[in-house]
């Protein structure tokens, strides 16, 4: 298949019809300018690329989208309904909108700002394009080219944030095929502590294409727990790059729940800039139907004394596709990189199918670097044990692939959020109930 | 209570065991020792149903009912419990939802309503003092991390709970210090009751220290080829199993 | 840094094949062309069919590009300054016996240990020695053929079984496989042919000694093995080449058809010449392996101890077609100085109950870049397949690097599929724990690395794994201080 350049037209032409935020700035048009020609040349990313080997852009290419969308109206109570969690400073999006009314923003503590791109764009130089590539084979370039909204949550030096910041953002179903390409930056300054849940759900059951690039930067001894739940609609298809930048004796936790969309792609990259910094890359995939869900990763360790830890797992049913690429590297000098990752997948019918492939490029020699991957089924010492203890096969069988997809929550050290998780994911597993 | 005659099981085509005859009654404590590969451990898996094995001749009969007509969970229900040699860990399951839904299980089988959440506790809670267990133990995976003893209280534990008719121990003693092996028989023994039958399998006398059997069974080569009372296994103690196999070769099919 | 300079002090470790035979030799002056290919296949009297076939595949080779996948650099290789033909010059047809071959050539490989001779007989082993593009001594092949077992070389079995090169070459690879197949499918000039019959169990080991000894010239053997129904054999492939300043191009395709109930262990000692500690010289070695397990309960089992050449590219793979076929590689590449290895294995599971092992140990050392590569897939109907591999890393020095790219592709809900992979450096406490004891660092490293590798080694035959524990510390000598 050659490289879909063609799409690159409509897309481009997008731009010139759309009112683009940020139009007034010299640096943001000439970035864009950089970023059009970018995916003009590259278009999308095709299968012959390493990268897109097991994924293939051929359906996204073939749906035609909007870029406007109709009046929608979500309320307060559905709004709250479809948040992951009550007690938080919720930013709400809308297709692709900004909703001041269903955000709450308004008692925000000192040293927490959260605004809107649209409306924070021009403050925004410094951060904007760090962390990602508009070369590299992918849409970062078209979210460059397209970004209309988005989050920018900042966390001043020494701030430790008394409750979770959730990005909840909704695609209504009033429009159909509604494409919106979105850029969130995460900053936290020297010494702050925080926690963001990005949030994608779906009203109903419309096509939408969301293209979101979440770009992150941790501050010396900064603490960032991050979090991603992906719920949209059966026919949506959502891109979404995230990449953080690591200073030294940072910590950055995030954890990737994928569960929603016809066809999901997340490219996840954290780089280990100071010595001490600690990266903990955990994910969950459950898909089913004719889903296709492909998660690339990347850590970088690229000074001594990092270390990283990385657990994804995968439950396939059905004829649904995953795809799992794990890239730890460890550059030259980046002595005593500690870094562990791990892809056990689940495959519960026919017509599923896994690709996985961890990798590692290290080029430092006193490291300590392991990685393993599994497929397979659930284990039968376990299932004889609970029917042992009564369970009927159904049950037992039920639980313990429950029990094999919330185990990646572990780490998480927020007993709320562990919770709230494991409730999404008891609504897509449901164990067998055993309550009073 | 438990009637088995003359067994015969195999594994992959090979029989391990060879006509096993056993009764028995409501209330006995039998013990069933045995040198390694006699088929003891094939025995306890039989009995609660683990798949695998090829039931060639004969038949075990549990409360009238032919046991080995029925699943391993339809075993359990009916109240025949199995504390695993090597108890299995399950990452991902807290030890009390499992308490809960084999409780569950048995209830429902016996037409009872599910416990509500407060009778639940107050019952794990007396049952975990038994066994000397810290409440913690109840909020961890099962068996994760667990030490050799944690979890072989936890098997007990599971048992105290559940209050089987037809308790199978095997090897429950395997690797236990002292004062693990003391709060396990501890255990067992406080749940001895004219309703209950104990079989419990194992290598050494030791554990018959604290768990006094009413009768004992040498096992060997898949046969059972000496039956007696608590001085059997003294005996064994001092002389070994070399003669058991001796005896086996010379009997006939 | 002492430590460093240490080790460069110690470094190169020696290549003790690095000699030069002189020997006339006949070869075709440098290039490709359709006529080279009629060229090679007319010195070699070829039947008509054999010719069609090279041509095709010389035809396909012109479509395409030198794959760049793997994780080496090198310069792009000018395919028509090389020799596609060399063999030393010979009074008759070929040497009918020992006395007939030349003395230099039997001196030659007397000096790499190969036994070709009386003694030969006594380590009961049969051997295939070739040299440059021809097989020059093929011992045994009497005895062997009294029990119906064909060992010869290629260009021979073409004109003594021509039905059954017909059947089976390029059954496994085809010359469509890829770029350097199709360049061998072409060109090749000599290799081995074995075929065991039905329920035979071939009494000795094969095995074939590869020499590559004049300038410029590239060596593209093509080796078929076939055992039928319930036939077994070993086999050992040695490589070695003189040290020459140029990089010479190595490119072997090597086909292996297990059919029901068969079993055939191939084990290969590669030592080419790596080049010298700047990467000048060395052999490219691009080869392609595969074997097919055809039959049901039928297995294939690679050993592979690669510690040569200057960029290794070579996936010896098995596809498990047959219902309980199993596959087996097993692994040891060193790199030193700057070496390059790209290599693992393809486990393609087709058949039900199909299983594959992988275990593949890496040691870097110098300045060089040593990856795993491997593959393993299982296809929608192959049941209950299980698939086991653990590849491991073992770093010596800041300069060198370890990689490892394993895919795994599962379309089958019944597969159990495992994959573990590691990289460290040679453990301090343990280098410390010998020298404690009294070893000095070189036996010390190469008792740990021995170690490290006894998995792989212990597969080997024993001759074979005596040489290949000497080449592995041999190869690292000095890498640390």
């Amino acid at each position: 298949m050659k490289q879909l350049t063609e799409l690159a037209t409509p897309f481009a032409s997008v731009a010139d019809s759309t009112p683009l935020i940020g139009q007034q700035l010299p640096w943001l048009q000439s970035l864009r300018e950089q970023a059009t020609e970018q995916f003009k040349h590259n278009g999308l990313p095709a299968k012959k690329q390493e990268d897109w080997k097991y994924t293939s852009l051929w359906g996204l290419s073939q749906q035609a989208f909007t870029h406007t969308a109709n009046q929608a109206t979500v309320t307060t109570k559905q709004s709250d309904q479809l948040a992951l969690l009550q007690d938080a400073y919720r930013v709400v999006i809308v297709d692709g909108v900004f909703s001041e009314e269903l955000s709450t923003l308004a008692d925000l503590p000192q040293g927490l700002t959260i605004d809107p791109l649209s409306t924070s764009i021009d403050s925004v130089e410094q951060l904007l394009g760090q962390q990602v590539d508009i070369a590299k084979p992918g849409l970062t370039a078209l979210n460059t080219m397209l970004m209309n909204e988005g989050a920018v949550v900042s966390i001043a030096s020494g701030v430790k944030l008394d409750k979770p910041v959730e990005l909840l953002v909704i695609n209504s179903g009033s429009t159909d095929n509604l494409a919106i390409h979105l850029r969130n930056i995460v900053s936290l300054a020297e010494n702050s502590q925080a926690t963001v849940i990005e949030h994608y759900v779906s009203m109903g059951d419309a096509g939408s294409f969301t293209n979101v690039v979440t770009e992150v930067v941790l501050a010396e001894h900064a603490e960032l727990d991050h979090y991603k739940l992906q719920q949209e609609s059966a026919n949506a298809f959502h891109i979404a790059t995230l990449a953080a930048t690591q200073a030294e004796s940072s910590q950055w936790r995030t954890n990737n729940i994928s569960l929603g969309a016809k066809f999901a792609r997340n490219d996840i990259q954290s780089r280990l800039m100071g010595e001490q910094a600690h990266t903990v890359m955990d994910g969950l995939y459950l898909v089913n139907g004719e889903q296709h869900i492909d998660n690339h990763t990347r850590i970088d360790h690229l000074v001594p004394n990092t270390t990283s830890e990385e657990v994804y797992k995968g439950v396939l049913d059905d004829n649904s596709h995953a795809v799992f690429n794990g890239k730890v590297i460890v550059h030259k000098d980046a002595q005593k990189t500690d870094a562990n990752q791990s892809n056990r997948n689940l495959l519960l019918s026919r017509g599923c199918e896994i690709d996985t492939k961890p990798e590692m490029e290290i080029y430092a020699d006193d490291v300590k670097c392991g990685h393993g991957s599994t497929v397979g089924q659930l284990d039968e010492e376990q299932l004889f044990f609970l029917r042992t203890r009564g369970l009927d096969a159904v049950s037992a069988r039920s639980l313990l692939t429950y029990a094999f997809a919330v185990e990646v929550l572990e780490r998480i050290p927020s007993e709320i959020i562990r919770q709230a998780f494991s409730v999404v994911i008891e609504q897509r597993l449901p164990r067998p109930s055993v309550a009073a | 209570m438990l009637e088995i005659k003359n067994l015969h099981a195999s594994v992959d085509g090979k029989e391990i065991l060879r006509g096993i005859n056993l009764t028995v009654n409501a209330g006995e404590v039998h013990a069933i020792m045995g040198p390694n590969g006699a088929g003891k451990s094939t025995l306890s898996n039989v009995l609660a149903g683990r798949d695998g094995y090829e039931i060639t001749q004969g038949e075990v009969i549990y409360k009238g009912e032919n046991l080995l007509d029925l699943e391993a969970e339809e075993r359990a229900q009916r109240g025949v419990f199995l504390a695993f040699q090597y108890p299995v860990e399950i990452p991902g399951v807290s030890n009390i939802y499992l308490l809960k839904a084999a409780l569950n299980a048995v209830r429902q089988y016996q037409g009872l309503d599910d416990l509500d959440a407060i009778d639940f506790l107050t019952l794990v809670r007396s049952k975990m003092e038994l066994v000397k267990m810290d409440e913690s133990f109840l909020h961890r995976s099962v068996n994760e991390g667990f030490s050799g003893g944690e979890k072989k209280r936890n098997e007990i534990l599971q048992m105290a709970l559940l209050e089987p008719s037809l308790a199978i121990l095997d090897e429950t003693d395997s690797g236990l210090d002292i004062d693990a092996l003391k709060i396990v028989s501890d255990g067992v023994n406080s749940l001895r009751s004219k309703d209950r039958s104990v079989v419990m399998i194992t290598h050494y006398q030791r554990l018959l220290d604290y768990i006094v059997p009413d009768f004992v069974h040498v096992l060997s080569a898949g046969r059972i080829v000496k039956s007696g009372d608590k001085e059997l296994a003294k005996e064994l103690e001092k002389t070994g199993y070399s003669w058991v196999n001796e005896t086996a070769e010379g009997q006939p099919a | 840094m002492a430590e460093q300079q240490q080790i460069d002090d110690i470094l190169p470790g020696d290549y003790q094949a690095g000699f030069v035979t002189d020997i006339e030799s006949d070869s075709l002056p440098p290039g490709l062309s359709e006529e080279v290919v009629r060229e090679i296949s007319r010195i070699k009297g070829e039947p008509e069919f054999l010719l069609e076939w090279r041509l095709q595949a010389y035809r396909h080779w012109l479509t395409l590009e030198t794959p760049e996948w793997a994780h080496v650099n090198y310069p792009a290789i000018d395919y028509q300054a090389i020799s596609y033909y060399s063999a030393p010059k010979k009074k008759t047809d070929g040497p009918k016996s020992l006395d007939e071959v030349d003395p230099e050539l039997l001196r030659t490989y007397e000096k790499l240990g190969v036994p070709l001779d009386e003694r030969a007989r006594l380590a009961g082993v049969a051997v295939d020695a070739v040299f440059d593009s021809v097989s020059v001594a093929n011992t045994f092949q009497d005895k062997l053929a009294e029990e119906g077992i064909i060992f010869m070389p290629f260009s021979k079995a073409v004109h003594e079984h021509p039905e059954l090169i017909k059947k089976y070459l390029g059954s496994v690879v085809s010359y469509k496989d890829n770029f350097y197949a199709a360049l061998n499918s072409a060109v090749f000039s000599d290799g081995s042919f074995v075929y065991i019959p039905k329920g035979k169990r071939c009494p000795m080991e094969l095995s074939t000694y590869f020499r590559i000894n004049a300038a410029n010239t590239g060596q593209f053997e093509r080796t078929l093995i076939i055992a039928d129904d319930d036939a077994y054999v070993s086999y050992l492939e040695g490589c070695t080449a003189p040290m020459r300043d140029e990089n010479q191009l190595h490119a072997a395709v090597v086909e292996l058809v297990a059919m029901d109930r068969a079993e055939i262990k191939y084990s290969t000692v590669q030592n080419w010449y790596p080049g010298d500690e700047n990467g000048v010289g060395g052999i490219f070695n691009f080869v392609t392996k595969r074997a097919a397990c055809r039959g049901e309960s039928s297995k294939v089992s690679w050993t592979q101890v690669e510690t040569g050449s200057a960029i290794t590219w070579k996936y010896p793979s098995v596809i498990l077609q047959g219902d309980n076929s199993t596959g087996e590689f097993y692994s040891v590449a060193v790199t030193n100085n700057m070496q390059q290895a790209d290599t693992g294995t393809k486990m393609i599971h087709l058949g039900k109950n199909t299983s594959s092992t992988i275990i593949s140990k890496g040691i870097s050392a110098g300045r060089s870049q040593n990856a795993y590569r491997g593959l393993v897939r299982v296809g929608p109907n192959a049941d209950n397949a299980r698939n086991y591999t653990e590849c491991d890393s073992l770093l010596m020095g800041d300069k060198c690097a370890a990689h490892t790219f394993p895919y795994i592709e599962v379309k089958n809900p019944t597969a159990q599929v495992e994959h573990e992979a590691s990289t460290s450096k040679i453990s301090e406490d343990q280098l410390f724990y010998c020298k404690q004891r009294g070893l000095d660092v070189e036996d010390a490293v190469s008792m740990i690395v021995n170690g490290f590798c006894k998995q792989v080694i212990r597969e080997l035959p024993m001759e074979f794994a005596v040489e290949a524990q000497n080449l592995l510390g041999l190869s690292l000598e000095g890498s640390v201080g």
